[in-house]
């Protein structure tokens, strides 16, 4: 039963199911847009958590604290894709405009 | 495509180097830690001494001191090696020891052919019942430092507490010298915007800059300046830094014509964009890094407080520009809030930190990036690092200043 009926949905629409909620999402709460960021800045907090939970010998300590340097290289990593991500989807934005 | 953007492909020649180097330099080996912290005098006393990276198993010929000042120095006599990094050496104390203090600390200092020689400071106490000095002084054992071994090849400096994190140097601080640069790029664009410069006087700039700084560095200041004249010092300095900028900022300014007004505008926004990008990854770097060395992600660090308030300022300059609609509204305020932001910058980053203590190497006084800290192996790599993250930020800022621009014609194409 429950097969037939997504075999069905497929059939007739071509975006999946999954899309009519983010847009209703969209349509009805439109400051969702901020609930990732929302929730990264209530997650601000853990760092300090995580400083304290992270004694003397962990993981981080090992080897010389040669990891510390290791995720310094990934933050840096990070910032710039991220950054690329927002500068990527600004251009998409723009194509689609253009193609209109 | 090569020859126009050979400053995108220098950035990642650069970049691959200082990146492969930074991780795969070793560090000079160290003393990590001692054991116990204090030894009595007039006994033979037994230091259970930690190394980092060191060979004292194939290396046999370990010697050790404690070393009170160049003068009093006390040899170990007999040194049984543990493992490659755990010694212990056996001390034959004096009765008296040369200091007024009742348990003066001495550094250990370590010696062999292959690591070269190692110390740390503050080792151990040793505690004596009464203080005699000229005693101390006539008993004391005349040791020598004598036939100091260097290590041979490229080593990174050994640190206590810093260890391999010293290699943090080409990831965490090129990021705030590269903000710098970029902020300074869109301060120079945002006066291009708002004046309009001609080119007529560019050459005229340069040169009284050069001469000023010859001048002025040289025989003015040895002229003006006389021992112990602080405030006079201060009032110099400020004075001179800041003509010294202008004339400076005044060439970059004049280098070259303004074609578009919009376009050193576009440029003065996406430079912002990424030095911003930049301070996020140095704040971010940076917390990692003290949460591993000082212990928590946020000290009461002038230094931190001062960068936060700088980045701060810069997302404020961001927000100013997307909560007006019109371009050109956005534009002028935009590129003064700019200058204002840059002039705040220099004394947030470079005054202040100055003026008090901090955790960061090098503040309290005259930084100047010397010392232990950074020595000539790290600075080969350390200079490159600069250059390569800040030719990555300007690369990112382009993308983006093309994308601004290819949008802003399209706009203009639709309106009509």
């Amino acid at each position: 039963m429950f097969i037939s009926n997504l075999l069905i949905n497929l059939h007739y629409q071509t975006k999946p199911p999954i899309h009519f909620l983010i847009r209703k999402v969209r349509k009805h709460y439109p400051r969702m847009k901020y609930l990732l960021p929302g929730i990264i800045t209530m997650c601000l907090p853990l760092a300090q958590v995580w400083a304290q939970s992270s004694d003397e010998g962990g993981f981080m300590y090992q080897s010389g604290k040669i990891y510390v340097v290791v995720a310094l290289l990934l933050v840096i990593f990070i910032c710039i894709t991220v950054y690329l991500i927002f500068l990527d989807r600004k251009i998409s934005r723009l194509e689609r405009q253009t193609e209109k | 495509m090569m020859l126009k953007n050979w400053w995108k492909f220098l950035s990642i020649l650069i970049l691959i180097p200082v990146i492969a180097l930074g991780f795969l330099v070793p560090l000079k080996s160290g003393v990590a830690d001692s054991f116990p912290d204090s030894l009595p005098s007039g006994a033979r006393g037994t230091l259970f001494i930690e190394g980092y990276n060191s060979n004292y198993l194939s290396d046999g010929q370990t010697r050790a001191w404690l070393k009170l000042d160049s003068a009093y120095l006390i040899q170990a006599d007999e040194i049984r090696v543990k493992s490659e990094t755990a010694i212990e050496a056996d001390f034959e104390i004096p009765k008296f020891i040369p200091s007024n203090a009742m348990s003066p600390s001495f550094v250990l200092i370590l010696d062999n052919p292959t690591d070269g020689y190692s110390l740390l400071p503050a080792a151990v106490q040793i505690d004596q019942d009464t203080i005699d000095v000229i005693r101390a002084d006539a008993e004391w054992p005349k040791v020598q430092l004598t036939d100091i071994h260097y290590k041979d090849g490229m080593t990174f400096p050994y640190r206590n507490i810093l260890y391999e994190t010293i290699r943090n140097t080409f990831f965490h601080v090129p990021m705030w010298f590269g903000m710098v640069i970029l902020f300074y790029a869109a301060f120079i664009c945002s006066f291009r915007y708002l004046f309009t410069p001609t080119t007529k006087y560019r050459w005229h700039f340069l040169i009284s800059c050069i001469l000023l700084m010859v001048i002025g560095y040289g025989p003015l200041k040895s002229m003006i300046l006389t021992e112990g004249a602080t405030t006079l010092k201060i009032i110099y300095h400020s004075i001179m830094g800041i003509s010294v900028t202008a004339l400076f900022s005044a060439f970059f300014i004049t280098i070259s014509p303004v074609r578009s007004k919009e376009d050193e505008d576009r440029k003065a926004l996406s430079l912002t964009q990424s030095g911003v990008l930049l301070g996020v990854a140095g704040i971010l770097t940076g917390m990692v890094w003290a949460t591993y060395t000082w212990g928590k992600p946020w000290t009461t660090d002038v230094k931190l407080n001062a960068s936060a308030i700088a980045m701060l300022m810069y997302f404020g300059y961001l927000v100013l520009r997307s909560s007006f609609d019109d371009k050109d509204t956005q534009a002028r305020l935009g590129s003064v809030y700019s200058i204002i932001a840059f002039v705040m910058l220099i004394p947030l980053l470079f005054i202040i930190p100055r003026m008090f203590d901090s955790l960061h190497p090098g503040n309290g006084g005259n930084p100047g990036l010397g010392g232990e800290d950074l020595d000539n192996t790290m600075r080969m790599i350390f200079y490159p690092a600069i250059i390569g993250w800040t030719l990555l930020g300007v690369w990112i800022s382009e993308l983006s200043l093309r994308y601004k621009r290819l949008k802003d014609r399209w706009m203009e194409q639709w309106e009509e």
